[in-house]
C-alpha cells in the first residue's frame, strides 16, 4: 500500500512545525510527502521547503480543493493521505488508517479528530448531515475521549484533515468541489463517494489532533466559517436529495432557516443570523447552480441507508437551543444572586436583627426561611391586606380618570393599528401609547382588557415595593459599600407602595402614575447599572433603562423630558467629576441609548401628536382629572381622595433630618436634587395652557409628583440606613441617636398612616356604571359605529351637553384620542338646532353624522322631552327604564358617516417600532451560551 | 498636676451640647436643593378649575310655530295681541275634518266656530305664532285654551257625588302620546292601574271621567304627566246644584309651591271651598291671607291649615275670610310650609265656579275677556311695585301702578273682548265675569312670544 501524504498549507506557519514533526514520527511513514501553499502570507512555504526540499512543494492560488486538482495528476501512489496545516497526526495515524482500510475494504478512510491544543476533546467522528441541512458529528458539545466512539464504522464523509483516500477514487470523483470551502468540500466528496458505491469509514483508532483555524477564524478573521458550513450543508442536503423530495425539502429548509435566524436573532446572535439568511439566500436563491450540482449527481446511486441522521435530530437540536437560552438566563440569575448573597452576607455580620438568618443554613426551603423571617411574613401579611383592600379591582372596575375597559384586548389593538378611528364624529388623532403594553398584558391574559387593567392595579403596587426593595439594596451598597438590612429595605418598600395609594392615585383610577410609580424603583435600578464597571453589564443597563422609561412615558407623559434633564445633570456633574468615564463610546453610549430607546419606541403616539397637537405630550392617562397645585406636590397627594394631608409634611420632614448624617450625606442631597429638578419641572410645565381641539385639559404633573415623593424616601432611606437603624452593631453619637429616634417615629406613620387611611379610605372606583343608554340601541352601536346614538344631558334652561354614544361608549384609550379631536361645529349647531326648531331638515341631517337615536337621560329636562316630541322626523323607541327617554330617526342612512383615512405613514411606523422593540428585548436580555 | 488622694478622680468632662455638622458642599448642595424644592412647588401654577360656562342661560328666537287645544264648545276666540307685520298662518282643526284656515290679524281677536264635540287644535306658523291666545264659549262656559305640554295640575277635582270632573287629553301631533295620571284623595295617594300609560292617538281626543277612574266622594288631586309625545289637558266639571247638572270649566292650577295665589275671587253671596293638595312626602301647614286693595291680611281667628304628606284637605272659607273677599276684587293667597297645590271651588252668583292658583308671568300676559256685562280684572304684582300697562282691544289702555300685598282691580271697557297686560316686574292676575248660567273665570297667562334657544356644548370625555 503506497501512500503519498499531500499538505495543504495557507498561513499555517504557527502549527506546521508540528505537523512536519508529527508527519516524519509516523510509524508507517508516507513513500512521499507533497505539500501544496495556497499563497500563505507568512513563512509556511520556506518552512516546507525547509523541511521537504524545494520539489515537494507547490505552490498554486486557490482554496483545498484547487490545491488537491493541482497535483491529482501527478500522484502515483495508490492511496493519498490529505493532511491540513493545523492538522498533527499521531504516530500510529496512519498506520491505523491503512489497516482499517485494508479489514474493511474501504475506498475512504477517516481518523479520529481531537482538539489541539487541548488534545483531550473530541472534534468529529465521521460526520453527517440532517434533514435541516446541518453539519452532524454525533457528539456532545465538549466531549472527552474516553473511548466511547472507537469502533471502525461507515459513515456518510470524514474530515479532509486526515483523510485516506485511493488515488483512483478520488480521480474518478474528480476530486472536491471547488466551489465549495474545505468546511463543506468534505461532506460533498464523502456523499458522492457513498452514492457512488464506495465505502466511508472511520477509524478512531488512526488519531488527528486538529486545530481548525479555518472555523475559529484563526487563519483568516474575515472568514465567516457559520456562514460557508450553512451554505455548503443547505446546498449538498438540497443537491443529494432524491427528486421527489425536492419540493418539501426546498420549503423545509427556507422555513426552519429561518425561524433559526430568529432564534439567533433572540438569542443576541445577530451575526449568526445573519450567516443563517446569507447561506438561504446563496442556495435558494441560485436555483441555476443547484441544477447543475443535481445534474452532475444524476448518474450516482441513492444515499445507502443508515448514513444520513435520524429524522428525529432537528427537533433535538431546537430543545438543546431552548436549553441554552434558559440555562443562560438561569446562569445569570444564579450568578447575580450569588453575588449579592456575598454581598449581604459581609453586611449582615454583626446585625442582630437579621442574626436569625444566618442561622440557618444557605440550603434551607424558602418556605422555613418564610415562616422564620419577620420581615417576610410582614409582607406576606401587607400584601394579603393590600389585596383586600383593592377588592374592588377584582373584575370590572372603573372610576374617577380610569375609564372602563373595553371587551376584548383586541379592542387595544385594533385603535394602535387603525389610523382612523371611529370615535366622535371619527378621528386620525393617534392612540396613547401606553395601550401597547396594556394590549400585550391582555393578550397574554387569554385576550382580556378586563383582566389587564385588574392585573395592572392588583400588581403594579407589589411589583413596585419589590422594585423598592432591590432598589434600597443597590442603593445603600453603592452609597456606602453595605446593603442596608432588611427592616430599613422593607421601610423603604412599604413606603413606595404607600405613594399611590397615599397620593390618592390608585383610589382615583390614575392609572398612568400607578404604573409610573411601580416602574420607578426598576428605572432608578437599572439606571444604577450604568455606573458599572463592566462595559458589557453598561450596555445592558443603557438598554434597560431605555426601555423602562418608554414604558413609564408612555403612562405618564413627560417622564421621559424630566429623564433628559436629569441625565443632562448628571452628566454634567459626570464630566466635572469624572470626565474620563464619559470619554469612552462604552462610557457615553449605554447613557445615549437609555435617552434615544425612548423616542424611538414611541415614535408614531408621537408624530401623531406631532400632527395633531404636541402639547398632547404633557396630558395625562386617562380622563381628566383636576391637577395638583404646589401644596398638593409637596404633600404627595393629588386632588381627590387621598390620604390626610399631615402625613406629607412627615416625609419632608423625615427627608430634610436625613440631611444630618455625614455618611450618607452626599447622597442625600442629590435625592433632594432630584426632587428640586422635579419640582422645577413641574413649576416650568404648570405655566403651560394646554388648549386642545376638545378644550383645554390640565396638564400632568402626576410623575413630578411621583419623582419628588421617590427621591424623598430614598433620601429617609439612606439616612436610616447611615444610622445604623437595624444594625445593633452600629451604637452612633449621642445627635445620631436622638436623629435616629425621631426619624423612626416620623418614617414609621409616614407607610402605616397611608396604608391604613386607604384601607378604609373612599375610593372612586367600582363597578362601571350602567350606561343609561337602552341595551339594544348600544348592541347597535357596538356592532356598528354608524349607528350612533347622540346623548344629551341638562336643560333647556342651563344649558344641555351632548355626545354620540359609539362603540361601547368612551373606554380606555379613547379618552386621550377624543382629547386631540375637535367636536364638530356643524354637528353641534344640528344639536342646538334639534332643541330649538326641529324641523325636518334638521332631524334629516342627524344620519349624516352617523347618529340614528336620541336619548336623554334620566332626568330628562320635561322642556327638551316636549321639543323632540313634536319633531315630525323622530318617533319614540322603547326604553326600559320609563325615565329615559329616546326617539330613533325615521328618515335616513347613515353607512359611511365615518368613513376615512388614518396617515399613511402608520402602518410603516409600526413596523419599524415592531422591529425596534424586538431588538431592544434582546439587547436587555441575558447573553446566550456560546455554542462550539 | 498630681492626682488627690483619696478622692475619686472626675471623670474626663464629656463633650457638651450637640455636635453641629460642619457645613460641607454636600450639605449646601441639600440645602440649597431643599430651597430650590420648596420654593419652586411654592409657585407652581395653580390649575385651572373648570368653571361652568357662565353664559348657559338660554337665549331666544321668533316663535314660528305654535299650537294650542281648545276644549269642544261652540265658539273659539282667538287672538294675538301682539303686533307683527309678516306673514303667517292659523288653521283649526277638529277630530277627523280638514285644517280650516282662519283669517287673523295681529294686534286683534275672532271669534271662529267650534267643533261640538271635538276639540279643537289651533295651529299658527309664521308670525301668527308669537302671542296666540284662546278661549272656548259654551253655554255659557268659558275655558281657556292651553299650549300641550308634558305636565298639568288640577287640585278640587271630582270623583263623584254631587262632583265630577272629566278629563280631555288632546294629541296634537300625529304621533301617540302617552300620559300617566297621579291622583291624591283625603285618604292619600291613589293607586290605580287604569290612570297609567294612557294613550291618545295622534290627532285624537282622550276624554277620562274620573267618577269611572278612581271613584271618590271627595275632593282630589290630579297631577297629568305626559311621558311621551304633547298634550292638552282640560278638566270639565259637572256639579249638582239644587238639584241640576251645571257644568263648568275646571282651569289648572300652579304646579305645588310655597305660595300661591288665587286671584279674583269671588264675594258676597259666594259658597267657597278652598282644597289644598300636599303631594310630597312631609306634611305642611298652610297659612292662608287675603290680598285687598291695599294690603294682605289674615282673616281673623282663622289657623293654619294642616295638609298630611300625600293628601287633599277641603276646607271651606269661613265668614272672616268671606268678608275679606266680599269686594270680589280680593285674591286669596296661600303659603305652605311646604309646596301645595290649591284651588277654589264653590258656588257663585247662581253657578259652579273653580279658580285655580295662577303661576306669574314674567313677560307680557293676557287673557280672553268674557262676554259679560260684568267683568272684573283683578292684577296682582308677586315682587315689588310697578307700572302697569293694560291693553284693550277696541278701547283705551289702562295704566296703572300695581303695589305688592295689593290686589288691582283694572276697569275693563265696555265691548272689549282681549286684555293684555305689560309691567316691569312679575305679575298674574285674573278676570271673572258673570253669565247667564253663573261665572266664568280665566287666569292670566304669559304669552308666548319667542322659543329658548339652550346653549349647547359637546362633553366628547363623558363616560358611562
Amino acid at each position: 500500500m503506497t501512500v503519498t501524504a499531500l499538505l495543504v498549507s495557507h498561513d499555517g506557519a504557527r502549527w506546521l512545525p508540528a505537523v512536519l514533526a508529527g508527519l516524519q514520527s509516523q510509524q508507517h511513514p508516507p513513500q512521499r510527502v507533497l505539500a501544496v501553499d495556497t499563497g500563505s502570507a507568512d513563512e509556511s512555504t520556506d518552512l516546507l521547503v525547509a523541511a521537504l526540499g524545494l520539489e515537494q512543494v507547490r505552490q498554486v492560488r486557490g482554496g483545498f480543493a484547487s490545491a488537491v486538482q493541482h497535483v491529482l495528476a501527478e500522484l502515483d501512489t495508490e492511496w493519498v493521505w490529505l493532511l491540513h496545516d493545523d492538522a498533527n497526526p499521531a504516530p500510529e495515524a496512519l498506520a491505523a488508517l491503512l489497516r482499517a482500510a485494508e479489514e474493511t475494504g474501504a475506498d475512504v478512510v477517516g481518523p479520529k479528530l481531537r482538539e489541539w491544543p487541548s488534545l483531550r476533546r473530541l472534534l468529529e467522528v465521521g460526520v453527517t448531515i440532517t434533514g435541516a441541512g446541518r453539519r452532524e458529528t454525533g457528539l456532545e458539545r465538549g466531549e472527552y475521549d474516553q473511548g466511547q466512539h472507537d469502533q471502525v464504522r461507515r459513515v456518510l464523509a470524514v474530515n479532509t484533515a486526515g483523510m485516506l483516500v485511493r488515488r483512483s477514487v478520488l480521480a474518478a470523483l474528480g476530486g472536491f468541489d471547488e466551489e465549495l470551502p474545505v468546511i463543506g468540500a468534505d461532506l460533498d466528496f464523502g456523499w458522492r463517494a457513498s452514492r457512488a458505491g464506495h465505502r466511508v469509514v472511520v477509524a478512531p483508532e488512526a488519531v488527528v489532533f486538529h486545530v481548525e483555524a479555518s472555523r475559529n477564524r484563526q487563519r483568516d478573521p474575515s472568514f465567516r466559517p457559520h456562514l460557508a458550513e450553512r451554505e455548503a450543508a443547505l446546498f449538498l442536503a438540497l443537491a443529494n436529495v432524491p427528486g421527489r423530495a425536492l419540493p418539501w425539502r426546498w420549503i423545509r429548509l427556507l422555513v426552519s432557516g429561518l425561524l433559526r435566524a430568529l432564534g439567533l436573532l433572540l438569542a443576541r446572535a445577530p451575526r449568526a443570523a445573519a450567516d443563517e439568511i446569507g447561506a438561504l439566500a446563496a442556495v435558494h436563491g441560485r436555483p441555476a447552480r443547484l441544477r447543475r450540482a443535481r445534474a452532475a449527481r444524476r448518474t450516482l446511486g441513492e444515499t445507502p441507508e443508515g448514513l444520513l441522521a435520524p429524522w428525529w435530530l432537528p427537533a433535538r437540536h431546537g430543545l438543546d437551543y431552548v436549553s441554552d437560552v434558559a440555562s443562560a438566563a438561569i446562569s445569570q440569575g444564579r450568578d447575580v444572586a450569588d453575588r449579592r448573597r456575598e454581598d449581604a452576607s459581609d453586611g449582615r455580620r454583626g446585625s442582630v436583627l437579621d442574626a436569625d438568618d444566618e442561622d440557618l443554613a444557605d440550603d434551607s426551603g424558602w418556605l422555613v426561611r418564610l415562616v422564620t423571617s419577620p420581615v417576610a411574613l410582614g409582607a406576606v401579611v401587607v400584601l394579603l391586606l393590600f389585596w383586600w383592600g383593592a377588592r374592588e379591582a377584582f373584575g370590572e372596575v372603573a372610576g374617577g380618570a380610569l375609564a372602563p375597559a373595553p371587551p376584548a384586548a383586541s379592542d387595544w389593538w385594533r385603535l394602535l393599528t387603525e389610523g382612523w378611528h371611529p370615535l366622535a364624529q371619527g378621528t386620525d388623532a393617534p392612540a396613547p401609547s401606553y395601550l401597547l403594553p396594556l394590549a400585550v398584558l391582555g393578550s397574554l391574559l387569554t385576550g382580556s382588557a378586563t383582566a389587564a387593567v385588574s392585573a395592572l392595579l392588583l400588581l403594579a403596587v407589589p411589583l413596585g415595593a419589590w422594585g423598592a426593595w432591590r432598589f434600597a439594596g443597590r442603593l445603600t451598597r453603592l452609597a456606602t459599600g453595605r446593603e442596608a438590612s432588611s427592616w430599613v429595605r422593607a421601610w423603604a418598600a412599604l413606603a413606595n407602595a404607600v405613594v399611590p395609594l397615599a397620593s390618592g392615585a390608585w383610589g382615583q383610577g390614575r392609572l398612568g402614575v400607578v404604573v409610573s410609580t411601580a416602574l420607578l424603583p426598576w428605572l432608578a435600578g437599572a439606571s444604577l447599572g450604568l455606573l458599572s464597571a463592566s462595559a458589557d453589564r453598561r450596555w445592558r443597563a443603557g438598554w434597560r433603562t431605555g426601555l423602562l422609561l418608554a414604558v413609564v412615558t408612555a403612562f405618564t407623559p413627560g417622564a421621559w423630558l424630566v429623564a433628559l434633564l436629569l441625565m443632562v445633570a448628571a452628566v454634567l456633574g459626570c464630566a466635572l467629576l469624572a470626565p474620563r468615564a464619559l470619554a469612552r463610546p462604552s462610557g457615553w453610549g449605554p447613557v445615549a441609548a437609555s435617552m434615544v430607546v425612548t423616542p424611538i419606541l414611541l415614535l408614531p403616539g408621537a408624530i401623531g401628536l406631532a400632527q395633531h397637537d404636541l402639547a398632547g405630550l404633557l396630558i395625562e392617562a386617562g380622563l381628566p382629572m383636576r391637577a395638583p397645585d404646589g401644596w398638593d406636590l409637596i404633600t404627595g397627594r393629588l386632588p381627590g381622595p387621598a390620604a390626610p394631608v399631615w402625613l406629607g409634611p412627615a416625609l419632608v420632614l423625615a427627608a430634610l433630618l436625613a440631611l444630618v448624617p455625614g455618611r450618607t450625606r452626599l447622597m442625600v442631597s442629590l435625592c433632594w436634587v432630584v426632587a428640586a429638578l422635579s419640582g422645577a419641572w413641574a413649576l416650568l410645565v404648570s405655566r403651560v395652557r394646554v388648549e386642545l381641539p376638545s378644550g383645554e385639559v390640565g396638564v400632568s404633573l402626576a410623575f413630578p409628583l411621583v419623582l419628588g415623593q421617590l427621591a424623598l424616601v430614598a433620601a429617609c432611606l439612606l439616612a436610616l440606613h447611615a444610622l445604623g437603624l437595624g444594625d445593633r452593631r452600629q451604637r452612633g453619637s449621642g445627635l445620631q441617636r436622638v436623629i435616629a429616634g425621631a426619624m423612626l417615629v416620623v418614617v414609621a406613620v409616614i407607610p402605616v398612616g397611608g396604608f391604613a387611611w386607604w384601607l378604609v379610605g373612599d375610593t372612586l372606583l367600582g363597578e362601571p356604571t350602567r350606561s343609561d343608554i337602552p341595551a339594544y340601541l348600544a348592541d347597535a352601536a357596538a356592532e356598528d359605529p354608524d349607528n350612533g346614538v347622540l346623548e344629551v344631558r341638562g336643560s333647556i334652561e342651563e344649558g344641555l351637553t351632548w355626545q354620540v354614544y359609539r362603540g361601547h361608549g368612551v373606554r380606555i384609550g379613547e379618552p386621550e384620542i377624543l382629547a386631540l379631536t375637535a367636536p364638530d361645529p356643524e354637528l353641534n349647531r344640528t344639536v342646538a338646532d334639534l332643541f330649538t326648531d326641529p324641523s325636518d331638515a334638521v332631524v334629516a341631517a342627524l344620519p349624516s353624522y352617523g347618529v340614528t337615536h336620541v336619548v336623554l337621560p334620566a332626568p330628562g329636562d320635561p322642556s327638551a322631552i316636549e321639543v323632540l316630541d313634536s319633531a315630525s322626523g323622530l318617533t319614540r323607541a322603547s326604553t326600559s327604564d320609563r325615565a329615559v327617554s329616546a326617539w330613533e330617526v325615521v328618515d335616513g342612512d347613515p353607512a359611511g358617516a365615518l368613513d376615512g383615512d388614518g396617515p399613511a405613514w402608520l402602518p410603516w411606523l409600526i413596523a419599524f417600532q415592531t422591529v425596534a422593540l424586538v431588538v431592544v428585548l434582546v439587547l436587555c436580555g441575558p447573553s446566550k451560551r456560546e455554542s462550539r | 498636676m498630681n492626682r488627690p488622694a483619696g478622692r475619686r478622680v472626675a471623670q474626663r468632662p464629656a463633650r457638651r451640647g450637640l455636635r453641629i455638622p460642619r457645613p460641607g458642599p454636600d450639605l449646601i448642595i441639600g440645602l440649597v436643593a431643599v430651597l430650590v424644592t420648596g420654593a419652586t412647588l411654592a409657585t407652581v401654577a395653580e390649575p385651572d378649575q373648570h368653571t361652568p360656562d357662565q353664559a348657559r342661560t338660554p337665549g331666544a328666537t321668533t316663535l314660528t310655530q305654535a299650537e294650542l287645544t281648545c276644549p269642544a264648545g261652540a265658539e273659539i276666540t282667538v287672538a294675538q295681541p301682539l303686533e307683527s307685520e309678516g306673514a303667517g298662518a292659523l288653521t283649526a282643526t277638529s277630530g277627523d275634518a280638514e285644517p280650516r284656515a282662519i283669517e287673523l290679524t295681529s294686534g286683534t281677536s275672532t271669534v271662529v266656530p267650534a267643533a261640538r264635540r271635538d276639540a279643537t287644535v289651533l295651529r299658527a306658523t309664521g308670525d301668527r305664532a308669537p302671542g296666540l291666545i284662546a278661549a272656548t264659549r259654551d253655554r255659557g262656559m268659558l275655558a281657556e285654551c292651553v299650549t300641550p305640554g308634558g305636565d298639568w295640575w288640577f287640585a278640587a277635582a271630582g270623583a263623584g257625588g254631587l262632583h265630577v270632573s272629566t278629563l280631555t287629553l288632546t294629541n296634537p301631533d300625529d304621533t301617540p302620546a302617552v300620559a300617566d295620571l297621579e291622583i291624591w284623595g283625603a285618604d292619600g295617594p291613589v293607586a290605580s292601574d287604569a290612570v297609567r300609560g294612557i294613550a291618545v292617538d295622534g290627532g285624537r281626543t282622550t276624554a277620562l271621567d274620573l267618577s269611572e277612574l278612581v271613584p271618590q266622594r271627595d275632593d282630589a288631586v290630579v297631577h297629568v304627566i305626559v311621558r311621551q309625545g304633547r298634550l292638552g289637558a282640560a278638566m270639565h266639571d259637572e256639579t249638582v246644584i239644587q238639584a241640576k247638572d251645571r257644568g263648568s270649566a275646571h282651569p289648572a292650577t300652579q304646579a305645588p309651591s310655597t305660595r300661591a295665589v288665587i286671584p279674583g275671587v269671588p264675594g258676597a253671596g259666594a259658597r267657597l271651598q278652598l282644597v289644598l293638595g300636599n303631594p310630597g312626602e312631609e306634611s305642611a301647614r298652610a297659612e292662608i291671607r287675603v290680598s285687598g286693595a291695599a294690603s294682605e291680611s289674615a282673616p281673623a281667628g282663622l289657623d293654619a291649615i294642616p295638609v298630611p304628606a300625600g293628601e287633599v284637605v277641603s276646607v271651606e272659607l269661613d265668614r272672616a275670610t268671606r268678608k275679606l273677599l266680599r269686594s270680589g276684587g280680593a285674591s286669596l293667597v296661600v303659603e305652605g310650609t311646604a309646596p301645595l297645590v290649591s284651588s277654589v271651588r264653590g258656588t257663585a252668583q247662581g253657578g259652579p265656579i273653580t279658580l285655580g292658583a295662577v303661576p306669574e308671568a314674567t313677560r307680557r300676559s293676557a287673557v280672553v275677556l268674557p262676554r259679560t256685562a260684568e267683568r272684573t280684572l283683578v292684577l296682582m304684582t308677586t315682587a315689588g311695585a310697578t307700572p302697569v300697562t293694560v291693553h284693550f282691544e277696541g278701547a283705551e289702555p289702562w295704566k296703572g301702578r300695581l303695589v305688592p300685598q295689593a290686589s288691582t282691580v283694572v276697569p275693563v271697557p265696555k265691548g272689549a273682548t282681549l286684555a293684555w297686560v305689560e309691567a316691569t316686574t312679575p305679575h298674574l292676575g285674573a278676570v271673572r265675569g258673570r253669565t247667564a248660567t253663573g261665572p266664568v273665570w280665566l287666569p292670566l297667562r304669559e304669552l308666548r312670544e319667542d322659543r329658548r334657544v339652550p346653549v349647547v356644548q359637546p362633553d366628547q370625555l363623558r363616560s358611562p
